[in-house]
């Protein structure tokens, strides 16, 4: 249990003492119990509990207005803490930890905020001085990472000649460039092309391969199951599952689905809900979901002249399952 | 600057704004001195365009009203008018560049941009950010003040050797009226918010501190009202040293500024954090 830092001179030094403690002891890099927030009279984080270990990378996948950023800036002792406890790095998020909590935290931004002024070189050195990164040091770093997505060749431009995918890339470099044990990024391919969000994924993934700790939203259910080692599905301020995205499908989905498309009438359904572990009727779709070994030839059988989508089940699945009560609303 | 805006003792150190431990409000003057370079980074690129709208307007003023009315007006004070005006105009171009810098660039950094909320993600404080902006507006004003200085002296327009330190002065006069900006821009919704302060303050102030007419001229209930404008005191310093007529006084007129600026930054301060840490 980390020693709680005294208020004096030293208390940046204790603070990065102790942090060294608590990361070799193993302690997880993100511990969160209760965690509460509200505006004015809405509950926007409505008690939330989880925890990062690291090397890990977890995603937060949930609807927008779900508490996701809300949450993740409280983390990063950018808003305070509504209610509970978050503890990073074994310290706990407060006004006392601030900064020694972020010197050590990465943070990509849902909406850009490159410095518009600076080229893309500069953004990242300016950057690292906000770290107290040494200009020597900064550069190497810089240059390095400039490499590593693809940015070398653009290192002088000015900030609105790039896409929004080289823009996504070069705050994500940015968020790099104090080597943080924590990596938080907010919606990190929200508004790109699917080229470049694959690119932004395959960097990600590069990031994971060596070991860095990180946090991501999504809305993207697919982006969740490509990146994460364990979803948490948040929705209306609560986490309602968690698990490895593997897991959560098995759980609350099944196995494989059958989707016919309308018009579709009671005898369909009727015919094949016996033959389903589960039948779920939405305006665009009836949907039959297999489970355990249950086999799908019956299936396939009852719906024979007709049109229809064979499928594995997947994460829009466990979500829609688990937010159909507000569907229903 | 650093240390008239946090104050002296340590608990006003720990919590100089008041805000009861709300955030962690040392000031780091490292990280001060980062913010500052970010803003002389990006001023680079504009630097021309950035010293000709600070000269050009005082300048042309100058010629235009010291010589140009002078030669009407005669002495005043015991002093050609034109140099009486010059000795004054130094001030308000000091408050002019230092109050655009807090108010339109520090807004268009704070929501335009979204430099603040970057920087925010790291180990730099609000406070730090705000610091550093003011810092940034004084040595702009310290650049401006001494291509015054310069030109005013090649114009004859300066006839005391401490004039020499009229850029030092534009420096310090310069912290209070960047920290006022600070004041009106962490109030600021919109662009149009600006213009009451530049209407009713910034322009109130350039033409009742003295530049155009000994404040003793007026009637002394508004001296008095006159004498509480910050640029009232900046300008009396600027005139003392550009006319060498140096005196106890001056100390007063510092302090009051002093006394500005440390009011002023910390209300900035508690205001920003309000609005910014939600």
């Amino acid at each position: 249990m980390p020693v709680e830092p005294q208020p004096s001179a030293a208390a940046g030094a204790a603070a990065e003492a102790e942090v060294e403690v608590a990361a070799s002891a193993g302690e997880a890099v993100i511990a969160a119990r209760g965690v509460t927030k509200r505006f004015g009279e809405r509950e926007v984080v409505c008690g939330i509990d989880f925890a990062v270990a690291r090397r890990e990378c977890v995603g937060f996948l949930g609807p927008n207005g779900a508490g996701k950023t809300t949450t993740i800036r409280m983390l990063t002792c950018q808003s305070p803490l509504g209610g509970g406890e978050i503890r990073v790095f074994g310290l706990p998020v407060g006004p006392r930890n601030e900064r020694a909590i972020k010197r050590r935290i990465g943070v990509v931004p849902q909406d850009e905020n490159l410095d518009p002024d600076l080229s893309v070189l500069v953004n990242l050195l300016v950057y690292a001085s906000y770290f107290g990164v040494p200009r020597a040091e900064a550069a190497r770093r810089a240059d390095e990472l400039l490499r590593l997505f693809a940015l070398s060749d653009r290192q002088d431009a000015r900030i609105d000649t790039l896409s929004g995918g080289m823009k996504r890339r070069l705050s994500i470099a940015r968020a790099l460039i104090n080597h943080p044990d924590l990596v938080v990024l907010d919606e990190p391919t929200t508004g790109l092309d699917p080229q470049a969000r694959h690119l932004v994924w395959e960097k990600l993934r590069e990031l994971g391969r060596r070991g860095t700790t990180m946090l991501l939203t999504t809305h993207y259910m697919e982006e969740a199951a490509q990146l994460c080692d364990r979803v948490l599905i948040v929705d209306a301020g609560r986490v309602i599952a968690e698990g490895t995205p593997r897991e959560l499908v098995r759980l609350h989905a099944g196995r494989e689905v059958f989707e016919v498309f309308p018009p579709f009438d009671d005898a369909l359904r009727e015919r094949c809900a016996p033959h389903a572990s589960r039948v779920e009727q939405a305006p665009d779709a009836l949907r039959f979901y297999l489970d355990g070994d249950l086999p799908a030839e019956p299936l396939f059988a009852a719906l024979a002249g007709r049109e229809f989508l064979h499928r594995a089940a997947n994460l829009e699945d466990v979500f829609l399952r688990l937010t159909r009560r507000d569907l229903r609303d | 600057m650093i240390d008239t805006s946090s104050g002296g003792d340590s608990a006003l150190l720990r919590d100089p704004f008041g805000l009861g431990g709300a955030t962690d409000e040392r000031i780091h003057p490292a990280s001060v001195v980062r913010v500052v370079r970010r803003n002389f980074l990006s001023w680079r690129r504009f630097y021309r365009a950035s010293l000709v709208s600070a000269l050009g307007d005082p300048l042309l003023f100058l010629f235009g009203i010291g010589w140009g009315l002078g030669r009407f007006v005669g002495e005043l004070d015991g002093v050609p008018y034109a140099q009486f005006v010059a000795s004054g105009i130094v001030a308000s171009s000091v408050m002019n560049v230092a109050t655009f810098e807090t108010t339109f660039s520090t807004f268009a950094r704070m929501r335009e941009q979204r430099t603040y909320e970057a920087i925010r993600a790291t180990p730099v404080s609000l406070t730090e950010i705000m610091a550093g902006d003011v810092l940034w507006a004084c040595c702009k004003c310290l650049l401006t003040a001494t291509v015054m200085t310069l030109v005013l002296w090649i114009a004859g327009l300066l006839r005391s050797p401490w004039a020499a330190l009229l850029p030092v002065a534009g420096f310090l006069v310069g912290v209070p009226f960047g920290a006022i900006g600070m004041c009106v821009t962490s109030r600021a919704q919109s662009w149009d918010y600006f213009t009451y302060y530049f209407t009713f303050g910034v322009s109130l102030m350039f033409y009742f501190s003295g530049i155009f007419f000994p404040l003793a001229s007026m009637p002394g209930a508004l001296q008095a009202i006159a004498w509480c404008l910050p640029l009232a005191h900046g300008v009396a310093i600027t005139r003392a040293l550009a006319l060498g007529a140096l005196g106890p006084m001056l100390l007063v007129h510092a302090a009051v500024l002093a006394l500005y600026c440390s009011v002023t930054f910390r209300l900035a301060a508690r205001w920003m954090h309000r609005r910014l840490v939600t």
